[in-house]
């Protein structure tokens, strides 16, 4: 690959720049920390690291490196939420001049944290050293022209979940594509039960389906951003979901784990669900559900992936951080070494864990839940293996997914999937050279 | 309350007290089974989402999304949710909710003491530029707390003082509103000649101030409190940002933490909702015990006009 120049990368966005773009949030005038020189590590001082995430109880975890590290000791404060005034709150303080050295920052907010020069390029200081500890597809998710912003801490590859006694009931074998699982829907119809729903409103799902598809809504080459939202593997997910939602097929009415879907799937309405590992912990909550549920791989597109992922968050160092080394090798630890997975799994409930090779000592167990089924090992371990390479997230993903939302809504009106889509990715080329980012349409 | 508010401002001006014409201010019987019928159906509007906060702390997180969310569910298990609230984290709850008496009570206090003192002095002393301070402090009645946190942030951040008690108690001290109000109601209710009075009594003008000022704008200075506390309890963005120690943080941040829980942990709802019912009570005792000083008419009479 050509070597790319700074300039280049000040245009994508990807080094950001001089401009404000978070009014009032990015100091004007500010210069990239990637552009000075690396800061050493601390030789025989010690050293107090701040980690701030919203992951409950972290702080037992850091513990245990704490013990073993004497010279390297970490604090973790508890934040709210990222969307609940978790950024906000990291913003203000990188503004400020300040924050922490280590921040849970969601995988599709990478980029965006990069847009305003908040994140240290960890490959300065040696992180690829590491990369083959760390799952290849979620590794190629934080790396960005040649560097890594991001410890990847969890995720969520994706499933089904689904009910053998209502499957059983109406005759039909677990789907393994989606053309079969769009043939037996309908006869769950007859037992007033709907084999899934689809979330209007919530469009990680649509997006983790397009992933799974093979679609790559953008990618960053080496003259820009390149979309390719509109393109044919999108459409046909799009086009495949408009007529399922038109036979009426799938509910609109309760996206996944909201009190309505709690209620239907209570009263036997939902015979599946398509969703990440971390929904395993929520489906306990659905009354009476202990022993019903089993997990199969997800369906198949006839093009694409066996799965995909959705969720996800990183420990990024924050760009004020004086000591980058060291809060790299911590997050390293936490996120690879078997006794920081089980710590988090115990402690925090993290979702799936990024390590190339533990998921975790409690989920190789038989699960009682799903009635003595190693669901882990035999459905997300695998899943995990067979994931679109190419995906990236990109500076305003939650902004494409509030249009892509928008646009899916009018569904209810008339409107369909794939206009959705095609709008969204016009409006995301207008708000990227807004911001002037260099973006350009994929050929097709 | 802001009907309250104007009600007990009425009430007192002396041009317009209307116990002067008995029996021309009585309403026809389908006015009042009128305003009864608002005010009924207005309350119940403000009523139900605390009803349903009482309904949902009692239940388990199956009954939470499996029952009517209306009505109680299978399970009675408000005071198993009630005590998992106050010994989680080895009860950093009750932490929180002594961080938000503190936050909300000394900023409460200060805020309305200043608000007195200032609207005092703005109605009774006349004293040049006093009309130019009046319009700046109107002027901050209309920026909205959320705008000035991010430049407090910065602010506090040099000083040295983000992430301490002090940045949060600090810009709870001022209240705009409360200033504006403290001077209209001084102006209408202290009067003039009360206070040339007690001059010639021999008493000092810090005295006049705090054993007649003070007193006679009671129904002021509740209304004042009420708000500033109302407005300290439910500040959520001003923490947010000025504070990262778990320790320091009032009610608002410590339920949102919880809350983020529920995406992979379901069990916080059930902490949530105990919280949230837990965190209304002192508000409400407030309203209650407070709401009996909104009484006009204190000092009618006191001097011969």
């Amino acid at each position: 690959m050509r070597q790319v120049t700074r300039r280049e990368l000040l245009g994508w966005g990807l080094a950001g720049g001089a401009s404000a773009l978070l009014a009032g949030c990015a100091t004007p005038g500010t210069t990239s920390v990637n552009a000075q020189p690396v800061v050493p590590a601390a030789a025989g001082e010690k050293v107090t690291l701040t980690y701030w995430a919203w992951l409950k109880d972290l702080q037992k975890v850091a513990d245990i490196w704490n013990a073993k590290n004497p010279d390297v000791q970490v604090q973790v404060s508890w934040i709210p939420g990222g969307n609940d005034g978790g950024y906000q709150k990291m913003y203000s303080a990188l503004a400020a001049g300040g924050g922490p050295d280590l921040a849970q920052v969601e995988m599709r907010t990478v980029p965006e944290f990069m847009l305003v020069n908040g994140l240290v390029d960890l490959e300065r200081y040696g992180v690829s050293e590491h990369a083959d500890k760390f799952d290849e597809t979620l590794w190629s998710q934080v790396s960005f022209a040649g560097g890594v912003y991001g410890i990847p801490q969890d995720s969520g590859p994706v499933g089904m979940y689904y009910r053998p006694d209502l499957y059983e009931q109406v005759g039909a074998d677990v789907p393994t594509t989606w053309t079969e699982w769009a043939e037996v829907a309908p006869a769950f119809r007859e037992i007033d039960a709907y084999i899934d729903s689809f979330p209007l409103d919530d469009t990680s799902v649509f997006t983790a389906h397009a992933m799974q598809a093979g679609a790559t809504w953008l990618r960053s080459a080496e003259d820009g951003w390149v979309i390719d939202m509109a393109g044919e593997a999108t459409l046909d997910v799009a086009r495949f979901f408009d007529q399922v939602i038109d036979d009426g097929l799938v509910t609109t009415a309760a996206n996944p784990y909201t009190p309505g879907w709690y209620a239907a799937a209570a009263h036997d309405q939902i015979a599946s669900l398509v969703s990440a590992s971390w929904g395993d912990a929520l489906l306990q909550s659905v009354s009476g559900a202990e022993g019903k549920w089993r997990v199969a791989p997800a369906p198949r597109w006839d093009h694409g992936f066996g799965s995909s992922f959705i969720g996800g968050s990183t420990s990024a160092v924050l760009a004020n951080s004086r000591h980058p080394k060291e809060a790299m090798e911590f997050a390293v630890w936490m996120n690879t070494d078997p006794e920081g997975i089980d710590a988090m799994i115990k402690y925090s409930g993290i979702g799936w864990s990024p390590a190339r090779d533990y998921i975790g000592a409690a989920r190789e167990e038989p699960s009682e839940f799903f009635g003595g089924q190693r669901y882990n090992t035999e459905v997300f371990q695998p899943a995990t293996q067979d994931q679109n390479p190419d995906w990236q997230w990109w500076p305003i993903t939650q902004q494409t997914f509030n249009i892509l939302g928008d646009g899916f809504r009018r569904k209810a009106t008339g409107g369909t999937l794939v206009d959705a889509v095609v709008a969204a990715e016009d409006r995301t080329i207008e708000v990227f050279r807004q911001k002037g980012l260099t973006i350009r349409r994929a050929e097709r | 309350m802001t009907a309250a508010v104007s009600t007990a401002l009425q009430r007192t001006d002396p041009t317009d007290v209307p116990a002067a014409t008995p029996g021309g201010r009585r309403r026809r019987p389908a006015t009042t089974i009128l305003v009864t019928g608002i005010l009924a159906v207005v309350a119940i509007y403000f009523l139900v989402p605390v009803y349903w906060v009482v309904v949902a702390a009692s239940k388990t997180t199956d009954d939470l999304f499996g029952t009517n969310g209306f009505w109680f569910g299978n399970s009675f298990a408000l005071f198993d949710n009630l005590a998992a609230v106050l010994t989680y984290g080895n009860g950093v709850f009750i932490r929180w909710f002594a961080n938000s008496v503190l936050y909300a009570g000394v900023g409460g206090l200060i805020a309305t003491y200043l608000a007195a003192a200032g609207g005092y002095a703005l109605a009774k002393y006349q004293f040049r530029g006093r009309n130019l301070i009046f319009g700046l402090v109107l002027g901050g009645v209309l920026v909205p707390g959320t705008a000035t946190a991010l430049p407090l942030f910065l602010l506090f951040s040099q000083l040295g003082l983000a992430n301490t008690y002090w940045s949060v108690l600090i810009p709870s001290l001022v209240s705009p509103f409360g200033f504006f109000l403290c001077r209209i109601y001084a102006d209408a209710t202290v009067d003039t000649s009360l206070v040339e009075a007690a001059r010639i009594d021999g008493a000092g003008e810090l005295r006049i101030f705090h054993t007649l000022g003070l007193r006679i704008m009671t129904p002021a200075l509740v209304t004042v409190f009420l708000f500033q506390i109302v407005g300290i309890w439910n500040n959520y963005f001003l923490p947010l940002v000025m504070l990262s120690d778990q320790d320091l943080y009032p009610i608002t941040l410590g339920l949102n933490n919880w809350n983020s829980q529920t995406d992979r942990l379901p069990e916080f709802y059930e902490l949530t909702t105990g919280g949230v019912l837990l965190s209304v009570i002192p508000l409400a005792v407030a309203m209650i015990v407070l709401q009996r000083f909104w009484r006009g008419g204190l000092t009618e009479g006191a001097v011969k006009a």
